[in-house]
């Protein structure tokens, strides 16, 4: 085999390996939106439970209203992440307000 | 004393350094998504430092096999790293934190240097990439240690501030 011949044969080589690298570097980086998402749809229903659990009062009502403006938020970027995020993966947090 | 010498000698005691902050944040947080990073990482550049050497030196007698083998046997290792780093997370069912998905990009970037400076030395022979691989790939090296440095004081201070 000639060099020219092995310069591409070596080039071939580096380039699979090259898109395995980024293949695997795709998944870390799908997986590491997966557990964001995760952690934090659980911590809303951490926090709505505990908001359940108040007592009737003003406090209450302000609580609920920030927790509906942090879900509303969080089921935006959930649709911006899930455009290259596996959809059944991550957690969807299906809320009803009422 | 040349660059080449002075980014070994770089190389070294950036390898040195990111395996105590790896004893330290082990000591301090066992197995965590970072730790197992920086593990592979800390082995990562071990090997390939030991790999170089060996290169060097059979490069004195077959020159046009290593400058073959040097970008590829780099690629190879830093794609095994991102797969291992993938699969050990996996098999640990444990959450990717920032400074893993950094690392991992940190090889992957280390990885498309060394084709771009492969094909633009060997196969077009034309050495615009020479600079960028030059401090692109050292600068690399350092980052994550230098990011560890950081988080390891943050989290100490942190630490000390709510035992107060």
């Amino acid at each position: 085999m000639d060099l020219q011949m092995t310069h591409y044969w070596t080039l071939f080589v580096m380039i699979i390996f090259v898109l395995a690298c980024l293949i695997a570097y795709r998944q870390v980086k799908l997986s590491n939106i997966r557990s964001m998402n995760e952690a934090r749809a659980h911590s809303l229903i951490m926090e709505r439970s505990q908001i359940d659990r108040m007592k009737p009062s003003d406090k209450q009502i302000q609580a609920l209203k920030s927790w509906k403006a942090k879900v509303a938020q969080y089921a935006k970027d959930y649709e911006n992440s899930s455009e290259f995020c596996d959809k059944q993966s991550s957690i969807k947090l299906v809320v009803n307000n009422d | 004393m040349s660059w080449q010498e002075l980014a070994y000698k770089i190389d070294d005691a950036e390898t040195l350094i990111s395996f105590t902050l790896l004893c330290i944040s082990f000591f301090l947080y066992r197995v965590t998504s970072t730790n197992i990073s920086l593990a592979i990482w800390v082995l990562a550049n071990f090997v390939m430092e030991r790999l170089a050497e060996v290169m060097l030196d059979v490069a004195k007698t077959d020159t046009e096999l290593i400058r073959q083998l040097w970008y590829l046997s780099f690629v190879i290792i830093d794609t095994i790293c991102v797969w291992s780093i993938y699969l050990s997370h996996r098999k640990l069912r444990i959450s990717f934190d920032k400074f893993s998905v950094f690392i991992c990009f940190s090889f992957t970037t280390m990885a498309v240097i060394q084709l771009v400076r492969y094909t633009d030395r060997i196969i077009f022979e034309t050495e615009y990439f020479a600079v960028i691989y030059k401090y692109g790939i050292l600068s690399l090296s350092m980052a994550p240690m230098v990011l560890m440095a950081l988080m390891l004081s943050f989290s100490i201070i942190n630490f000390r501030h709510a035992q107060e």
